[in-house]
């Protein structure tokens, strides 16, 4: 695994200017980071419940030009140690919220994985400490940005489930990174639901505007 | 430690993930290629012993003259080739060049690579022969010179081992990608350099760093020579192969040969057509296989603990004196066991048997 944060750490993870910059006196000493406040207040948190296409899922951010080049950065370039500065500032919380869950990936690419080296989603996840069931996966890369909605919404054909005895009876936690139409979570829910006690959503960056034109919840 | 790309040399940049430093500063550089740039640091050898003085006096020399020129090491049979070159090549690592090693047999590429990742650990090593040419990238490149077309003026070094050996010596067409892929200087590992290379010597073109004693001191096994009508050849074979230890490696000269002998002794045999070499490789270095008959396939670059060998008919063409010499330097390269038995069978002796024989007795007299 790459380098945790370190309780040493002075420089932030995006800028890497000092870590206090930019904090209120607040945060300065209660609230432990990773980015400083300058970057810190160009993302934009949401933290709500939203409907998305008749399911409920819970947002951290929203997904704006800041988010995108931090996810492109992240999964593009391949930048692993980016993974921590997402959940920091919310993980106590989290932890809490989702206590005894099973935490289930929206899935990537094998192909996609193998280049990077690591698992996107898993790795900013693995922070909540929770079990992880890696039971969906999905056959080819489909590029999602470039196709149109049809095509999106075709994607329910590529997920497969595999190994859902170890399903039964668990409290899932279905987490992704990006949820822009919320066509794949709304297949991998789906997919999960026959089996699973309960279904909990979570996603690090939500559409704004697929979340505007919604009733907030 | 500096970024190759960037330059960057503030260490708050540089993170280490999976055993590879990046740097973070111009990661997001990298674009749609997607690959995890390697920081030119400091790289450090890591070797389960010691270099004796000679070698290290020797491996910066190396070191020094590669920077400028070209170099022939010519060293014996199992002084060490491999870890001479290893200052060389962290030097050039740690200024962020390129280095590549080229090796006429592939067998060689693969024992070599994983000994290269040992000795470097966080250095990406990619071996390139036929089988493993998917992985091009990498900053240690280890392949057989058929595979160096590959890599256009890719290298600020090429250490090409053994350039007198078959099939390198005289093919102009790997000869002309050893010169297109290579940029910078050249360096020549041989135990028995050809008349070409000594030329270069002469015309002051290359520099020569000669080592004539392993690191363990002990002289180099002279082979003992038995001239016999070919009739009793096998009988004189099974009578060492009873009187001396095993493991044992039987040298033949033709696969059709190696067939035959095999046969006669039921043993495993390896040659360029057999297809489990590397399986029967693994047997034989395990000490399952206690005697082996090969070609001359394994005869170079090759490192077998406590082994013996016998050549049968030693007088055939395939047995120059640059292979023989190669054959007798298999014996006692370990530095708890620098003894050993080599024994030439054959019916008429030739100028290869005469010129091995007076190399190898000229190189103890000098050590």
């Amino acid at each position: 695994m790459h380098q945790r944060y370190q309780k040493g750490q002075r420089f932030c993870l995006i800028c890497f200017d000092e870590l206090s910059a930019g904090k209120s006196l607040v945060d300065l000493w209660l609230r432990e980071d990773v980015i400083c406040g300058k970057c810190r207040s160009r993302f934009h948190p949401f933290n709500r419940i939203a409907e998305v296409m008749g399911l409920k899922v819970y947002g951290l951010y929203h997904y704006d030009e800041m988010m995108s080049t931090m996810m492109h950065q992240y999964k593009e370039c391949h930048d692993e140690t980016l993974s921590q500065c997402f959940l920091f500032p919310q993980l106590k919380r989290l932890r809490k919220r989702y206590k005894g869950c099973t935490l289930v990936l929206v899935p990537s690419a094998i192909e996609k994985t193998e280049e990077r080296g690591f698992h996107a989603v898993k790795t900013i996840f693995t922070e909540l400490n929770l079990p992880i069931l890696d039971c969906l996966s999905k056959d080819s890369d489909i590029k999602q940005s470039t196709s149109n909605p049809l095509v999106r919404h075709a994607i329910a054909a590529h997920l497969h489930l595999h190994s859902e005895d170890e399903l039964i009876g668990k409290d899932v936690l279905l987490v992704d990174d990006v949820c822009t139409t919320g066509s794949t979570m709304k297949a991998c829910a789906e997919l999960i639901l026959p089996y699973a006690a309960s279904i909990q959503c979570l996603s690090v960056s939500i559409h704004p505007l697929l979340v505007k034109s919604k009733r907030f919840l | 430690m500096h970024c190759t790309r960037c330059d960057c040399q503030d260490p708050k940049y540089f993170v280490v993930i999976r055993g590879l430093t990046i740097c973070r500063r111009c990661i997001s550089y990298n674009g749609n290629e997607g690959n995890v740039l390697s920081v030119g640091n400091e790289i450090e050898i890591d070797l389960p012993f010691e270099l004796t003085p000679s070698q290290q006096i020797a491996s910066h020399r190396i070191a020094d003259a590669a920077q400028k020129r070209d170099v022939l090491v010519k060293a014996v049979c199992g002084a060490g080739k491999t870890e001479l070159v290893m200052e060389t090549i962290r030097r050039f690592l740690t200024e962020g060049k390129t280095i590549g090693v080229a090796i006429a047999r592939r067998q060689v590429v693969l024992q070599l690579s994983e000994r290269f990742r040992q000795a470097f650990p966080g250095v990406q090593v990619s071996e390139v022969c036929e089988g493993h040419t998917k992985q091009l990238s990498g900053q240690l490149i280890v392949c057989t010179t058929h595979q160096l077309f590959r890599f256009p003026n890719a290298f600020d070094c090429l250490i090409l081992d053994e350039p007198d050996a078959f099939p390198f010596k005289g093919n102009d067409v790997l000869h002309g990608f050893s010169r297109i892929a290579c940029r910078g200087t050249f360096i020549y590992l041989s135990a028995t350099p050809d008349r070409e290379l000594l030329m270069k010597v002469k015309k002051n073109e290359c520099e020569l760093v000669a080592i004539n004693q392993r690191p363990h001191g002990a002289a180099l096994p002279v082979p003992h020579l038995v001239q016999m009508p070919k009739t009793f050849h096998r009988l004189i074979l099974i009578a060492w192969m009873r009187r001396t230890r095993t493991p044992q490696l039987i040298f033949v000269p033709t696969i059709d040969q190696a067939e035959r002998l095999a046969k006669f002794f039921r043993l495993k045999f390896v040659t360029s057509h057999s297809e489990d070499i590397e399986e029967t490789l693994r047997q034989f270095t395990a000490g399952n296989l206690k005697r082996l008959i090969c070609t001359t396939v394994l005869e170079r670059g090759l490192t077998f603990a406590h082994v013996q060998v016998a050549v049968m008919s030693a007088d055939h063409v395939v047995f120059d004196a640059s292979s023989l010499t190669q054959i007798s330097g298999r014996v006692g390269r370990s530095m708890d066991d620098p003894s050993g038995e080599v024994l030439f069978l054959f019916d008429a002796k030739t100028k290869g048997i005469r010129r091995c024989i007076n190399d190898i007795k000229k190189a103890n007299a000098s050590a």
